[in-house]
């Protein structure tokens, strides 16, 4: 009976592999392509090819790149708990599909694109990866979605010279030039703080502010770089209070800054925790002046506060809001409802601000790939290094992506505060726009940047 | 003070909630001595039925029985076909079960209803029933409250006073013998989980106002639900609405006033789940069980 | 017959053993990196649900935390290398032995409570594992994590691939484990474990001194676990940082999964197990992602209803529906016959039955 058992253990196994390696195939290479390598790495600026590291890179440069096609890979969550952000791909696919059926693709390739689910696992995401430049052989890597798991790919792609563009979070961590094949997109969380010590600043400088913020890497950024930003002012913190991403409910917490009746509070939040601890603030007799995290902003998530509960709250942008009349006019607003209606999913959400996210980052690349002097990965992540004022997609016009090579790895460091009218239905500007660029190194705190 | 006061009826509303979950976690419980991790899930799929009837038109209350009777049905069923099949003797099965139903039931939800929070309305306003001085209690907690203490009474009316009860309890107690007295213990098997679907989904509906309607309703309250429902005696209803209460209190003022709770709130529960195990097993409420040798 | 004799059954069993073991030696010459890569995250993964199998299927003490153990001897790992530049493999004896003690504290309030209290006690501690990461995030980087440097095959390995190296040294430590492990189940001190399971009352009557071997079991089931998480962050051609979001509760309920869906009281079982909870998710997602979680869970389901024993289990299941039909003549007959290897008993003298272990809910 024992070798029994044990036999059809050991059948069962041998089964099992005999599928898996007839499902998955082998393909074991060694990556020889020396030669193409040079004649590629010579287009490239000597700056670019040095920051880059271009002699040591091993893999092919011309990766996924044929003479039809442009293969780009992403890994977001699809499934589960985070499955929200897969609505930022509905926007950048439905730009991938207008430009591929209307303007013939980039210089006639057509961009396809293969896009993994990772379930928000950083484990995933790393085989995703590697999957995608091994198995798939894409070009380059885009729009990656979570800071851990940008961290778990970047060593990878950097030792592999493969592009990562435009990852899809807000962390300072994107600024290291040792990672010179990662580059961020969203503006930085840090910026967002110093842009509300500024406002308090000039608005109500002795202010007593409370922080409610996401007990994560998350949260940090706005408690550590808003400590930084208000030395030498008048303003003070009076109370700090977290909250656990698995338990978003804040009540308590709220109650709890509540009692110091602070001035301002600065609400390092996201996801569902955003419209609940509006609402908590709501239901106090507190009435403080209300700073909400960029990544709040869009209607599924403000949308569920209380009527009155996200009255006047500010926060900050660097893309137009489809639900904003000022740009009822505007062409690229315009463009971007009438060819993601046309292009996108049959359920695309255009008045998401997630979605004219993902829809500006679609035309990002695609820019950097037509701007690049050739399509290759050096050449293509020099120009994603020296990105010149660009205002494209549903940027606003006073926030232009703009990199240099070297000195500026953060696309977009231009942010415009606004204030929320319950009674308009979208954000008001306030002020003028604030001009960070070349600063986010500068100005977020040394222990955000180091990983 | 009024701080304290404050983060205690935070406490009670918080607690509501967990209680709600126990009573379903404790009818299973006593109608067939399993836990059923599937529970919050259960429950938060139940309120997105509930949603639905109001986003066509139905009266808050009026969507949430509709909700309720359509979950007692899933219950009954998944006893039925998910949960006998295996044999309730196999308990690492049926844990395994319940984990799988969990998975599913929480994926089948975001493919069905989309992945972005929903308001749920409320069945009691948000409003002040007494103020003192910065002190508030809102009708909703009171309401909340109420609704809980009233199912309790109603189950221990339904364990004590009636046939079906009597029933339910011989089950739970010993299957084989009830089944040769002639009592149909497949049926009384299911009537428990559909009587602890239907439970659920009232908890869901009374947590969804607060917390907002989304896959994640319950994954947060789940453990805290476990936490109440061993403090007050896995087959006590009134233990789980009392340990519910127990143990929002318990959090939030851990939260408030203990440094190394702050932001480390599950910890204070699971502390609480400890000491209960490890000083009295059965709970407040429960009643000590003897094994047979 | 005479042990030594070569019968016809034992003559395939090894002709299958050496291709078996021919295969595993030539997975990490034929796949490319990532998937040599997830092969080795199998390799880990089945030692940490032998631990468990360990635990859970010969002791019969229900545990939903051993994820929580794994990322202990995980993070270990990570901590010592990357900022005290301890070399990869002198970890192992730390987090083992750190896991150990981990284990007995456990173990020994667990005394007191059992079944589903347990798994309730092990859910809650397996919850609170990423928060405690977080909350001392001085030493263990916080939600950010840690990047493990890399593991690099050796000079004297003759040019063999980072990736490569990894997979061999982790199939090493896991053929010797699962050696000594099920050497443990076989002996005298492995008969206790299992008496305990089916019968506490009578092992104790019979002289096994429970607390003892329910604390060691304990101990030993998470010194298992905390190598398996030791050896997983080795593999780092592919994922190089631990960070807490990868040792939340669903590993543990991944773990437990595993274990049942191989076969609760094998030793292979935790393999097949292995392969199933890495693979199956990749493929499910594949046929569509929105689904793929549907998917699982429902095979998880539909596992347990027909295979409530594990795939080992049920493998039995079929071969003994054969044989029954097949008779003591070699007739195949319509009827089928009682066999005294069907059911869920074990022989009095085997050490793996192949059945699920009973579990009272009641307290003790």
């Amino acid at each position: 009976m024992i070798r029994s058992n044990r036999s059809r253990a050991l059948v069962a196994l041998l089964a099992v592999l005999a599928l898996i390696a007839a499902a998955c195939g082998g393909g074991r290479e060694d990556s020889s392509s020396g030669e193409e390598n040079e004649a590629a790495a010579e287009s490239t600026g000597d700056e670019a090819a040095d920051y880059l590291h271009v002699d040591d890179c091993e893999g092919d440069f011309t990766q996924g790149i044929t003479d039809d096609t442009i293969k780009i890979g992403s890994s977001f969550p699809q499934s589960g708990t985070f499955a929200a952000f897969a609505q930022i791909s509905t926007g950048y696919e439905a730009y991938f599909n207008y430009v591929n059926e209307e303007l013939g693709g980039i210089d006639g390739r057509q961009i396809e694109l293969t896009a993994l689910d990772d379930g928000y696992e950083a484990g995933r995401t790393a085989t995703n990866a590697q999957r995608l430049v091994e198995e798939e052989g894409v070009f380059a890597l885009f729009n990656v979605i979570g800071t851990a798991n940008n961290l778990a790919i970047w060593d990878n792609l950097e030792e592999e010279c493969v592009p990562n563009l435009f990852a899809g979070t807000g962390s300072p961590l994107w600024g290291d030039p040792g990672h010179a094949w990662t580059v961020g997109s969203f503006p930085s969380y840090s910026l967002e703080a110093v842009m509300y010590a500024r406002y308090l600043e000039e608005n109500d400088p002795t202010a007593e502010v409370a922080l409610l913020t996401q007990n994560d890497d998350f949260g940090e950024s706005y408690v550590e770089t808003f400590t930084q930003a208000i030395e030498g002012t008048d303003i003070t913190i009076v109370a700090e209070e977290t909250y656990e991403v698995a338990n978003p409910d804040t009540t308590s917490q709220v109650t709890s800054l509540a009692a110091t009746g602070a001035d301002a509070v600065i609400l390092g939040t996201t996801a569902l925790a955003c419209p609940n601890a509006l609402n908590a603030i709501n239901g106090t007799n507190w009435e403080p002046a209300i700073f909400i995290s960029g990544t709040c902003t869009s209607p599924t998530l403000v949308g569920l506060a209380e009527p009155g509960a996200a009255d006047g709250i500010i926060s900050v942008t660097a893309f137009k809001d489809p639900r904003d009349p000022q740009w009822a006019d505007d062409e690229a607003m315009q463009l971007f409802l009438e060819k993601g209606a046309e292009h996108g999913a049959a359920d695309i959400d255009l008045e998401n601000t997630i979605v004219a996210y993902g829809w500006t980052m679609g035309a990002l690349l695609v820019d950097t790939l037509t701007n690049a002097a050739e399509l290759t990965r050096p050449a293509v992540m020099e120009q994603a290094l020296n990105i010149d004022n660009l205002v494209t997609g549903l940027a606003l016009p006073t926030s232009p992506f703009n990199t240099v090579l070297g000195i500026d790895k953060f696309p977009e460091e231009v942010l415009q505060l606004m204030q929320y009218s319950d009674d308009l239905g979208y954000y008001e500007f306030l002020g003028e726009p604030q001009d960070f660029e070349g600063q986010t190194a500068e100005v977020t705190p040394e222990s955000l940047i180091v990983p | 003070m009024e701080l304290f006061f404050n983060q205690v009826i935070n406490g009670i509303q918080s607690g509501c909630i967990y209680a709600a979950l126990a009573l379903a976690l404790v009818l299973i419980f006593r109608s067939t001595s399993l836990l059923n991790f599937a529970q919050g899930e259960m429950a938060m799929f139940s309120t997105f039925i509930a949603y639905l009837f109001v986003d066509w038109g139905a009266p808050v209350v009026l969507a949430i029985i509709i909700a309720m009777a359509i979950s007692m049905v899933g219950g009954a069923v998944i006893e039925r076909t998910l949960i006998r099949p295996v044999g309730v003797d196999n308990v690492l099965a049926i844990v395994i079960v319940t984990i799988g139903i969990f998975i599913a039931v929480n994926a089948l939800a975001g493919w069905i209803y989309g992945t972005d929070g929903r308001v749920f309305p409320r069945i009691f306003a948000n409003e002040s029933l007494v103020t003192f001085g910065d002190v508030t209690i809102t009708q909703e907690t009171v309401g909340t409250l109420g609704i809980l203490l009233t199912v309790v009474a109603l189950l221990y009316l339904l364990f004590q006073y009636t046939k079906i009860g009597l029933a339910m309890r011989a089950v739970a107690s010993n299957p084989e013998s009830s089944r040769l007295v002639g009592i149909p213990v497949g049926r009384v098997l299911m009537l428990g989980w559909g009587l602890a679907a239907a439970l659920g989904g009232l908890a869901g509906a009374l947590a969804a106002p607060q917390l907002n309607l989304s896959l994640n309703l319950m994954q947060g309250v789940l453990i805290y639900a476990f936490a109440a429902a061993t403090l007050g005696g896995f087959d006590s209803p009134l233990g789980a609405v009392v340990g519910g209460l127990i143990v929002g209190v318990t959090q939030n003022l851990a939260g408030q006033y203990i440094e190394f709770f702050d932001g480390f709130e599950l910890g204070s529960a699971l502390l609480l789940i400890l000491v209960v195990l490890l000083v009295r097993p059965q709970g407040l409420f429960g009643s000590k069980v003897v094994t047979r040798v | 017959m005479s042990r030594l004799a070569l019968s016809p059954r034992r003559a395939v069993l090894g002709v299958v053993a050496v291709i078996l073991a021919a295969l595993v030696l030539y997975i990490p010459q034929y796949f490319e990196e990532f998937r040599v890569a997830q092969f080795s995250s199998v390799i880990a993964i089945s030692i940490a649900v032998l631990g468990l199998a360990l635990l859970t299927g010969f002791n019969g003490q229900i545990s939903v935390g051993h994820g929580a153990f794994f990322g202990v001897g995980a993070y270990t790992t990570a901590i010592l290398t990357a900022d005290h530049e301890w070399g990869h493999l002198s970890t192992i004896p730390v987090a083992m032995v750190l896991c150990f003690l981990l284990g007995v504290a456990v173990g020994l309030p667990a005394l007191r409570i059992s079944g589903v209290y347990l798994a309730l006690v092990t859910l809650a501690l397996a919850t609170l594992f990423p928060l405690v990461i977080q909350k001392y995030s001085d030493i263990t980087g916080g939600s950010t994590g840690i990047g493990v440097p890399d593991f690099e095959a050796p000079a004297w390995a003759g040019g063999m691939a980072d990736d490569q190296w990894a997979y061999y040294v982790l199939l090493t430590f896991a053929v010797i484990t699962f050696v000594l492990v099920r050497n443990l189940v076989r002996s005298r001190v492995g008969r206790a474990i299992i008496a305990i399971r089916d019968g506490e009352t009578a092992a104790e009557v019979l002289g096994v001194n429970l607390a003892f071997y329910k604390v060691m079991t304990f101990g030993i089931s998470a010194m298992i676990a905390g190598l398996a998480g030791s050896l997983f962050v080795m593999n780092t051609a592919v994922l190089d940082r631990v960070d807490p979001a990868q040792y939340t509760i669903t590993l543990s309920i991944k773990f437990l999964a595993a274990l049942v869906i191989g076969g609760a009281a094998t030793i292979l079982g935790p393999v097949l197990g292995a392969l199933f909870i890495v693979f199956v998710p990749e493929y499910s997602s594949e046929v569509d992602a929105e689904l793929s979680n549907v998917i699982f869970g429902g095979v998880l389901i539909a596992l347990m209803l027909v295979l409530p024993t594990g795939f080992l289990g049920g493998l039995r299941r079929i071969e003994a529906g054969i044989l029954r039909r097949l008779g003591r003549d070699g007739e195949w007959r319509r009827a089928a016959g009682p066999d005294p290897r069907d059911g869920p008993d074990a022989e009095a003298d085997s050490p793996d039955p192949g059945g699920s272990p009973t579990v009272e809910p009641a307290a003790s």
